[in-house]
């Protein structure tokens, strides 16, 4: 390392890092790093010790096929979790060094353990939040369910992901009263089937963000027969895998009055979208919003919320034969900024993200996708600093809004590279 | 006439005027300049930063006057923040040696400078990555103090965390 100065001065009087700067860089070694690190010394491993209990992760033996790359690869998942099996997790927990008060974050994935074990272990370590994880796609895995619902009579967990088949197979009052986000997967359901929806006020107490994934309009018409009250929460997700979202059947299951996250995800819906203009003015609470589709211009959905009033948008655009719509493109988003000026912070547009590269899209088309040129004292010092930041992301195309030092500043990115910054006057 | 500057002091009292939007990039002493003077600054301030040692300070200066006019990510973006390499004129910066490095990212942890915090422990993280013990108590100077039977059953604790 240091060949100039270290080897001569005695390892007592070299400068050490503190402890807390120790932990702050183990937040960025991979578990395989920080498990070498701690066969340093006594000091390292205390140290080691609290990162590598900090944060576990508990894989099914699926978990090669869902996380399939090689162990010592620096990504933030494993930065963040140390993954182990159940059969190594039921072995750590029962060894003479376990310190349950190191833990903090237990995530099962597909947990197979029985109720009375779940909550021995949630009694056992007091200091930590549980989380349960699922895979979502197969039969196998609704098998898995079976024994999985049995054992979710269980306090503590605040995030549930569920099929509607559990939700049919079982009562939803079997599900524990502590979950704050509920998400319900639709993606098996054939025939529409009737889900108390007015029921999960009452069954989740505590229900702060509902995500209904892969419904279509006949399940939402469903819901909207069964519910006598409206649900309210603070972050609302829909994602349509068919049909149309239907503005009237959402404010009838929805209290709108609340919600302060909307996620739209409409890529799925019938000409590539739904019309809401009858629902503008009726999110008075929204600051944040994401929506997926395909088409913006036909339908600018964000017209529905007051000018200057949205804080945070993402739009994922899938536009088909985007050279042809050029400019209705250039225009929504100079619109968009226009009314949203006063209290945008943060605007990410990526387009295309699934793009078809062997298909006839033009990449080099959309690389001069925004291209207004506006001037202002600071442009230069704003560019040149807009310019270092280059942030990898997968994303083909990127757009991203700012504020820098008051004035506003669209980025541009292609495969995570930095395009251009502009000034926006 | 000339704008007022900021003059840090060093430990050993050698006194380094900036521009305050260099001297910014420490929230420590933007928080300082902001309470200290409600009606912005009038004229020259000093800031005396007791525990940092002047050959220190002028290279955490010289990081804060390149990034002055740098716009760097939300601290709540982790994963964004975790997984981005360090950017290629920091790396440079912070070829140093190992001494100087530490004192670099204590500094910046005084100072509340996260993104050169960030930095710092990007460039430890990245001297550690792929080494086994051995070579990393030779790389980092530090005395093993296990008992072999110790180590070994350290070793044997951690197989949990391996086998997956």
């Amino acid at each position: 390392m240091s060949k100039n100065g270290s080897d001569c001065i005695p390892a007592s009087q070299r400068v050490s890092l503190p402890d807390e700067l120790v932990l702050e860089v183990l937040g960025y070694m991979t578990q395989e790093d920080v498990t070498s690190l701690s066969l340093v010394s006594r000091r390292f491993n205390s140290l080691c010790k609290m990162k590598l209990f900090k944060n576990i992760y508990v894989s099914g033996s699926h978990l090669k096929d869902r996380i399939n790359h090689p162990k010592s690869i620096s990504s933030p998942f494993y930065k963040q979790y140390t993954v182990m099996n159940y059969l190594s997790f039921m072995r750590f927990i029962n060894s003479v060094h376990f310190q349950p008060q190191l833990i903090r974050k237990v995530v099962f994935y597909e947990p197979i353990f029985s109720a009375l074990f779940l909550n021995e272990l949630m009694n056992h370590l007091p200091l930590a939040s549980f989380y349960i994880e699922k895979n979502e796609n197969t039969m196998f895995q609704f098998n898995a369910y079976k024994t999985l619902d049995h054992n979710l009579k269980v306090d503590g967990i605040q995030r549930l992901d569920v099929m509607t088949l559990e939700l049919i197979d079982n009562p939803v009052c079997n599900y524990p009263n502590s979950v704050k986000e509920l998400a319900i997967d639709f993606t098996t359901v054939e025939d529409s089937i009737p889900i108390a929806l007015n029921n999960c006020r009452a069954v989740f107490p505590h229900l702060r963000s509902l995500k209904l994934k892969h419904v279509d309009s006949s399940i939402l018409d469903d819901f909207a027969k069964t519910v006598n009250q409206k649900l309210t929460v603070k972050s609302l997700s829909i994602s349509m895998r068919s049909g149309n979202l239907q503005p009237a059947l959402l404010e009838k299951c929805f209290d709108f009055e609340k919600i302060t996250r909307l996620e739209l995800f409409l890529a799925g819906c019938k000409s590539g979208g739904a019309d809401l203009s009858s629902l503008a003015g009726k999110f008075p609470s929204v600051t944040s919003v994401a929506i997926s589709c395909r088409t913006y211009y036909d339908h600018d959905y964000l017209r529905i919320f007051q000018d200057n009033t949205l804080e945070e948008i993402t739009l994922n655009m899938s536009t088909p034969q985007l050279s042809n719509r050029f400019h209705s493109n250039t225009t929504f988003i100079a619109g968009l900024i226009e009314r949203q000026a006063h209290s945008l912070k943060k605007l990410d547009i990526s387009m295309d993200r699934f793009i078809d590269r062997s298909s006839s899209h033009n990449l080099d088309d959309m690389d001069r996708f925004y291209v207004s040129q506006f001037s202002s004292e600071d442009a230069a010092d704003v560019i040149k600093g807009a310019k270092e930041l280059n942030t990898k992301e997968d994303h083909y195309r990127q757009l991203r809004y700012i504020r820098y030092n008051g004035v506003p500043v669209l980025i541009e990115r292609s495969y995570g590279e930095f395009i251009d910054a502009t000034v926006i006057a | 006439m000339s704008n007022p500057k900021v003059i840090v002091i060093s430990s050993d009292d050698e006194k380094f005027p900036v521009d305050p939007k260099v001297a910014e990039k420490s929230l420590l002493m933007k928080n300082m300049i902001n309470d200290l003077n409600p009606d912005g600054l009038q004229e020259d301030f000093e800031i005396p930063t007791p525990n940092v040692r002047a050959n220190v300070l002028a290279k955490v200066l010289e990081w804060c006057e390149h990034h002055k006019n740098t716009i760097f990510p939300d601290d709540d973006d982790e994963d964004a923040k975790k997984s981005a390499p360090v950017e290629e004129w920091d790396k440079n910066f912070l070829k140093v040696d190992q001494e100087m490095l530490y004192e670099i990212m204590l500094a910046a942890n005084y100072l509340n400078i996260r993104p050169l915090l960030d930095a710092g422990c990007k460039m430890v993280a990245e001297m550690i990555k792929g080494k086994s013990p051995e070579e990393l108590r030779r790389i980092f100077n530090i005395v093993n103090d296990f008992s072999p039977e110790e180590e070994a059953a350290i070793r044997r604790e951690n197989e949990w965390a391996e086998d997956r």
